[in-house]
């Protein structure tokens, strides 16, 4: 059903009312905390020690990001005309940029904060595609759980989902390998393959928000009618 | 009428709530196994498992006391986060579906529901213990496996799916939020990060959950009787962690006495397990490491296979014949005059001082001991089996023993050397091209521990290299025409190739012979 997006803009102020953010919060202070109490604690962190940290952050906040979706008034919504693909990207917009600025800002602490020859050579342009791919892949869940729960718990399947990917991604064998090391010559090609998956959670996301038309005849009256 | 139904009243059946308690678990254990975060760690854990035997050819012949010790943390990581969060979530069904106020009105009070979801963590533990065992029996049944695992240390890993699961319900009785026991979760898989750099391989280590690193004094397998690692005392405080967290769960519906002489049993056993865990090795331990480093031959049994003595620890005794296959195929290609009249092979065990060190002595000690033990210039054999390391290391060793020489093999003789051990086997042949690549630090391919070891410049092994590529009998017959000019002292690298009928190596360099 083709959305006028002058709708859209009404939609964003009782969004970010609607929106859980507290498991958002948790989870982005958790990373934020696992990244830079250690570098306090110690100073024997290597690069690699860093980029498992900076990995477990991400999930961290991709955790956070499973509960985005989470409606209790789902069981009212099926009779509204706004497509919940166009009510799910008003959250995803209304999110991401504090998403954005709270990885950002953890990068620049973890490298501040490294001792001085590690800072320069953490790979960031890499680990924000893990991260990005991470966050949209629990998106992508939560609007599959959105398609098969129908109490808007959608946070209570996805973020389970979340860690069995993530533990998929650290087990699988080395020829297709996903969490390298920097100084691994897999590094470059892994990084395409974490491309390619955050490409693939998109569409999964978009797919899966889709609603079905309930009926095949759809009255010519009710299409951009609004 | 109302005097008679007062008198007929029945008695409030007094074990009811124990077994409502037991229904509840019951159901709850099976709705836990049935999870399907169970059912994918179960499948993760069972192909890690399946993957080591693909990794690394040393795991074709496992150390069964290595095996227990690696089975737990992943264990732990996989099956425990399971019983974390789908435990969690158990807990945490009444309130997702509204159901929490119907629960009031039944017999169970919170605090007896809270103690159904702790008991349905354990038949998960059990589940655990039963993957382990299978995996264990896989290896003594179907591999060459040898040692003894032990049984305290192959209880951590489903002591450990007992300690998440209880801070999963805790969890559940804290806070209703679903995102807490994912991100302790992540907080713990931090601190395992970070851990280790912090203890660095101390006793403090064992505050961990899973130890999974062996002592750094050994760099590799050793006899199960000098490892020494506190097992037990790790069990114990693995359990009363649980029970103290168990009871922090139970506590929140209020005192009890007996929640109360719970919680002193758990913190007893907590305090009584760190504090046995974070002692060093006894000094029995620490005598019988010195023994087995120093006199090897006072633990070790000895066996005679076709004109060999084999010396192996008890637990090791397994390979003796898959050393004797390597030894057998190097000797048969030695001309009978030139074997030599008694072979042992000893096996040793490296055991590191304070900075990795290896005292100066250890030779003319180890020399002292095979003499006393009637085995004078024994061969060195390893604890470990099964990589071209392994075959190339015992090949090289035994074939120095029948040409005869100083511990660097140069010309003809290092030629002679390096062929017998690669025609041993294609992964001898690998071992040899590794080592060629991996030089020691003076740049030349060394055999063996640095005591006792052997080495053979790279210009020799790269002739014997070419030499194993042509046809193994043609090069067999060339070798026994022309055995004791090979093996002679002053044949020069040029003279050997020519007798092996492959091109000398360009320029001549003896500088690396000593």
């Amino acid at each position: 059903m083709p959305v006028n997006p002058r709708i859209l803009y009404p939609l964003l102020r009782p969004t970010v009312h609607a929106i859980r953010w507290l498991p958002l919060a948790a989870g982005a202070a958790l990373g934020l905390a696992i990244v830079l109490v250690p570098e306090a604690l110690t100073d024997k962190l290597a690069v690699a020690h860093l980029v498992y940290l900076l990995r477990i952050a991400a999930a961290c906040l991709a955790l956070g990001a499973a509960f985005l979706l989470d409606d209790p008034a789902t069981r009212s919504t099926p009779a509204v005309p706004t497509p919940r693909l166009a009510r799910n990207l008003v959250r995803v917009a209304v999110a991401v940029p504090a998403i954005a600025v709270w990885w950002v800002a953890t990068l620049v602490l973890a490298g501040a904060m490294a001792h001085r020859p590690h800072s320069t050579h953490l790979p960031g342009g890499a680990l924000t595609v893990e991260a990005a791919t991470l966050v949209c892949a629990a998106l992508a869940l939560a609007a599959i759980a959105q398609r098969l729960t129908t109490d808007g718990g959608a946070g209570v399947f996805a973020a389970p989902a979340v860690l069995v990917l993530v533990a998929a991604t650290w087990f699988l064998p080395r020829a297709v390998a996903l969490s390298t090391l920097p100084d691994d010559p897999h590094w470059t090609a892994s990084h395409h393959r974490w491309a390619v998956l955050l490409a693939a959670a998109a569409v999964t996301f978009l797919a899966a928000s889709h609603e079905r038309a309930r009926r095949s005849g759809r009255s010519p009256v009710a299409a951009g009618h609004r | 009428m109302t005097a008679v139904a007062l008198a007929e009243a029945p008695a409030v059946d007094a074990t009811a709530p124990r077994r409502a308690v037991v229904a509840l678990a019951r159901v709850e254990s099976v709705r836990l196994l049935r999870h399907p975060l169970t059912v994918a760690a179960t499948l993760f854990l069972l192909g890690l498992w399946a993957s080591t035997w693909f990794a690394n050819e040393v795991n074709h012949f496992p150390v069964l006391q290595d095996v227990d010790r690696d089975s737990d943390l992943g264990m732990m990581l996989l099956l425990g986060s399971a019983a974390l969060i789908a435990g969690n979530l158990a807990v945490l069904r009444a309130h997702r579906d509204g159901t929490a106020h119907l629960g009031q009105v039944l017999i169970l009070r919170p605090r007896s529901r809270t103690l159904a979801h702790l008991l349905a963590v354990v038949p998960v533990a059990g589940f655990g213990a039963v993957l382990i065992l299978v995996r264990i029996a896989a290896l003594v049944l179907f591999t060459p496996a040898v040692g003894r695992p032990n049984p305290y240390e192959l209880a951590i890993g489903p002591a450990t799916v007992l300690l998440l699961g209880s801070l999963g319900v805790l969890l559940g009785r804290l806070t209703r939020s679903a995102i807490a026991a994912p991100l302790v979760l992540l907080a713990l898989l931090a601190s395992l990060v970070v851990l280790p750099l912090l203890t660095q391989g101390g006793s403090a280590q064992w505050l961990q959950p899973v130890v999974g690193q062996g002592d750094p004094a050994f760099p590799d397998p050793v006899p199960a009787a000098l490892m020494a690692r506190p097992a037990a005392a790790h069990l114990a405080y693995l359990l009363g962690l649980a029970g103290l967290l168990a009871v922090a769960a139970l506590g929140r519906g209020g005192r009890s006495r007996r929640v109360a002489v719970a919680g002193v049993l758990a913190l007893a056993l907590t305090v009584t397990g760190t504090v046995l865990q974070l002692q060093p090795p006894s000094r029995a331990a620490l005598a019988a490491r010195a023994t087995a480093l120093n006199h090897p031959s006072r633990q070790q049994t000895c066996r005679r296979l076709e004109t060999v003595t084999y010396c192996a620890f008890g637990d090791f005794t397994g390979w003796i014949p898959e050393w004797n296959r390597v030894v057998q195929a190097v000797l048969a290609q030695v001309p009978a005059s030139a074997r030599p009249v008694s072979l042992a092979v000893r096996q040793r065990v490296l055991v590191l001082g304070r900075n990795d060190s290896v005292s100066a002595g250890l030779g003319d000690v180890w020399r002292a001991d095979d003499a006393a033990a009637g085995t004078p210039e024994a061969v060195s054999a390893g604890t470990r089996w099964g990589d071209s390391a392994s075959t190339v290391d015992l090949a090289v060793l035994v074939a120095l023993r029948a040409v005869g020489g100083g511990p660097v093999a140069c010309g003809g003789p290092g030629v002679l050397v390096a062929w017998l051990a690669g025609q041993v086997s294609a992964q001898a042949r690998t071992g040899l091209r590794l080592r060629v690549q991996h030089p020691d630090d003076r740049g030349v391919p060394s055999f063996g521990q640095p005591v006792f070891g052997a080495g053979v410049p790279q210009a020799e092994v790269t002739v014997a290299l070419a030499a194993l590529a042509l046809p193994t009998a043609t090069v067999a017959a060339r070798v026994q025409q022309s055995w004791s000019t090979l093996a002679a002292p002053g044949t020069t690298v040029a003279q050997a190739a020519q007798i092996l009928g492959v091109p000398a190596p360009a320029g001549s360099e003896g500088g690396s012979c000593r």
